[in-house]
């Protein structure tokens, strides 16, 4: 009789686990579980289609992409993409932002419009782009012919151009959507007082504006950031990485060591190292948006 | 500074008319309140006048110059919200001096302009700190010191003190006839307070649904409203309408309250006789500081039963009834009455109204 609340508490504390553990068991086996084998893989050296058994060979495969000039290269290119992705983007959804900031006739059509390209799936955005950029039938090809008065093959005379270019249609309504969120929380009454105190346009963006959007931006440009470094599908439906390796990326890198050099192993380091570039990163920026 | 005025003005958004045909002449080094329930359009006038919100119709004058299309930078105003308007990545010295930098020719200009504003609304102390460093009350004064430390046409302040807490309220409340005349600019202050407005203005203006009703100097609005709603507003406790007629005796004027008939001074008997004869169904209004009560029967009251006593410190508010009338009166807390007490109320006839209520208008 007496064990009797005591089994009832015991139910009770037990309970709750048994609730979450599905969840818990979800991510340890898809998500941790790999994560560690992988980490595990990266110091073996390991050939999927062979078929033998890995061989360690410790640091090695860290060793090797580290010295690899071939991987600099890769680092330097991806830098470059993010860079200018992502500062071409902040600046066009800062200023679309701000167009939109004004109220105007179909301004909420205008927003819906503009923001398409957000619900449009990656692989779709690059082999689009492809006919877009064709040599011979595209419509950027033909403009750039228009305005340059020669035959201009974007894809293979200016890859980088065109990647890039493809990544700020995509996502610069992503910026605009940050940017305006943040216009928008600015009081009403600071602007007005600002008129009243008789600031100038810039000293209004300086005391008013930039304070208020300032967290949003940081994040979205976080968010970007870190997109951006990963960015795999449109680019590899749109190049493949090529011509030659000009626009692989380290995805595209990772994609081909792993799965058409079949270099398992040392993909496997390489995607490590991505990893805490990217965490790098975050702590960076987290910590700048944090001391404002 | 300017003399402000405000010409047949009507603002309305969509179908909402906030306000109706306002017009008002503010004489410069005015302190004029605004005075009105909210909604009434307070705000709305201010935004006009300061060029934050364009009339509907009509036109704002400073000085007899038409400034209707200017903006309010052009205006050259100083105003102060509801709500604190400080800039956060600045501190408070940097703020008011921004205020400032287009009028300053110097550094040395500028800090001391800044020191004065500063001392006048008592704020030395915080002039290194930031915007989350201070309470709102000090937020507030800071706004205050904002729109002061300025050499402005007007100097608008819209509710500044309705969020503050009563304590901070009324310590900034008195110093404000003080900063009104070391800065010495045309003051227009809006509030819905009618204490604060009182204790405060040269003059008063009273809105009510976006028509001005009333503008005068504090005695003249309290002691001659011009209609029912005014003599409402105005005074605490709320003035008593008794539901009475009139009627002439032998050439002297009679008002019927409760059950008795009132003898009134003779200032009333030409009102009445413009009246045509029309002397039912109208209202009688007294404060209830212009009733008196005695234990013991006296010429010219009103028998009544003590109905209810409220303690309001050294004054009782007690509730009188006479036959179909009821009515409030203030009197001293030494006064021994008790509930269900008959009395006799005397009125001051200096301070009675008479008020028609189908038009509101006070007649007399
Ligand atoms: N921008 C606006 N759009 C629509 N209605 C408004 C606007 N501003 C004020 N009003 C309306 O006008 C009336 C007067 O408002 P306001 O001037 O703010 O009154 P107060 O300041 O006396 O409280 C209110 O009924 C309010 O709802
Ligand atoms: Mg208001």
């Amino acid at each position: 009789m007496t064990s009797q609340p005591d089994t009832g508490s015991r139910i009770l504390k037990i309970f709750p686990i048994i609730l979450i553990f599905p969840a818990v068991a979800l991510v340890v086996f898809l998500v941790i579980f790999p994560l560690i084998w992988a980490l595990g893989l990266s110091f073996y050296s390991y050939n999927v289609l062979r078929g033998e058994p890995p061989i360690f060979v410790g640091v090695e495969n860290y060793y090797r992409l580290l010295n690899s000039l071939d991987v600099w290269r890769r680092f330097v290119l991806t830098g470059q993409f993010v860079f200018y992705s992502v500062s071409i983007e902040f600046l066009l959804g800062f200023g679309l932002a701000h167009l939109f900031y004004n109220q105007f006739r179909g301004r909420r059509l205008a927003i819906t419009l503009v923001t398409t390209p957000l619900l449009v799936a990656p692989v779709a955005v690059g082999i689009f782009h492809r006919y877009l950029f064709d040599a011979t039938f595209g419509i950027y090809s033909y403009i750039a012919q228009l305005l340059t008065g020669q035959s201009v093959r974007i894809l293979s005379q200016h890859p980088m151009f065109a990647i890039v270019f493809m990544d700020v249609w995509q996502w610069s309504p992503f910026m605009m959507l940050f940017i305006l969120a943040g216009l928008e929380a600015i009081p009403k009454h600071m602007l007005e007082s600002s008129e009243i105190d008789r600031l100038s346009p810039l000293a209004k963006f300086r005391y008013i504006v930039w304070p208020t959007i300032k967290p949003l931006v940081a994040l979205a440009l976080l968010f970007r950031t870190m997109d951006a470094f990963r960015t795999f599908d449109t680019i590899f439906t749109l190049t493949g990485g090529g011509p030659g390796t000009a626009t692989e990326v380290l995805s595209i890198q990772i994609y081909r060591t792993a799965f058409q050099f079949f270099r398992t192993g040392e993909a496997t380091a390489l995607a490590f190292i991505f990893l805490v570039i990217i965490l790098l990163l975050t702590n960076i920026y987290l910590r700048l948006a944090r001391r404002e | 500074m300017a003399k402000v005025r405000a010409e047949r003005v009507t603002k309305v958004f969509k179908t909402l008319k906030a306000l109706d045909n306002v017009s008002v002449t503010i004489d410069h080094g005015l302190f004029f309140c605004l005075l009105g329930p909210s909604g009434s359009g307070k705000t709305t006038l201010m935004r006009i006048i300061s060029g934050l919100e364009t009339p509907t119709s009509g036109s704002i004058f400073f000085d007899d110059e038409d400034v209707t299309g200017l903006s309010p930078s052009e205006r050259n105003i100083a105003m102060v919200f509801q709500f604190p308007s400080i800039y956060p990545s600045l501190n408070i010295y940097d703020n008011i001096a921004l205020a400032i930098r287009r009028e300053v020719n110097s550094k040395q200009e500028e800090r001391e302009r800044v020191q004065w504003a500063a001392s006048l609304l008592r704020i030395e102390e915080h002039l290194k700190k930031r915007y989350h460093e201070i309470d709102f009350g000090i937020l507030q004064r800071v706004s205050i010191a904002k729109a002061i430390v300025r050499k402005a046409q007007v100097y608008i302040f819209d509710e500044p003190l309705s969020n503050l807490d009563t304590k901070l309220r009324e310590s900034l409340r008195s110093e404000f006839q003080h900063i009104h005349r070391e800065v010495g600019g045309t003051f227009i202050y809006v509030t819905h307070d009618q204490l604060e407005a009182m204790a405060i203005a040269d003059k008063i203006g009273i809105l009510r649904d976006g028509r001005l009703q009333q503008v005068g100097t504090p005695d003249e609005i309290y002691y001659h409203p011009l209609n029912k709603f005014v003599a409402y507003f105005i005074g605490s406790p709320t003035i008593n309408f008794i539901d009475t007629k009139l009627k002439l005796v032998e050439d002297k004027p009679y008002a019927f309250v409760g059950n008795t008939y009132l003898q009134l001074d003779e200032k009333f008997k030409r009102a009445l006789q413009s009246r045509m004869g029309k002397l039912e169904n109208l209202q009688l209004g007294i404060r209830p500081h212009d009733i008196s009560i005695s234990t013991t029967p006296v010429a010219d009251s009103i028998p009544c039963n003590v109905n209810y006593i409220e303690s309001l410190g050294t004054s009782l508010l007690v509730e009188l009834v006479s036959g179909p009338a009821a009515f409030k009166c203030l009197c001293d807390a030494t006064l021994n009455i008790k509930e269900g007490m008959q009395v006799y109320a005397v009125f001051d006839k200096e301070h009675i109204h008479i008020i028609d209520p189908e038009t509101e208008e006070v007649i007399i």
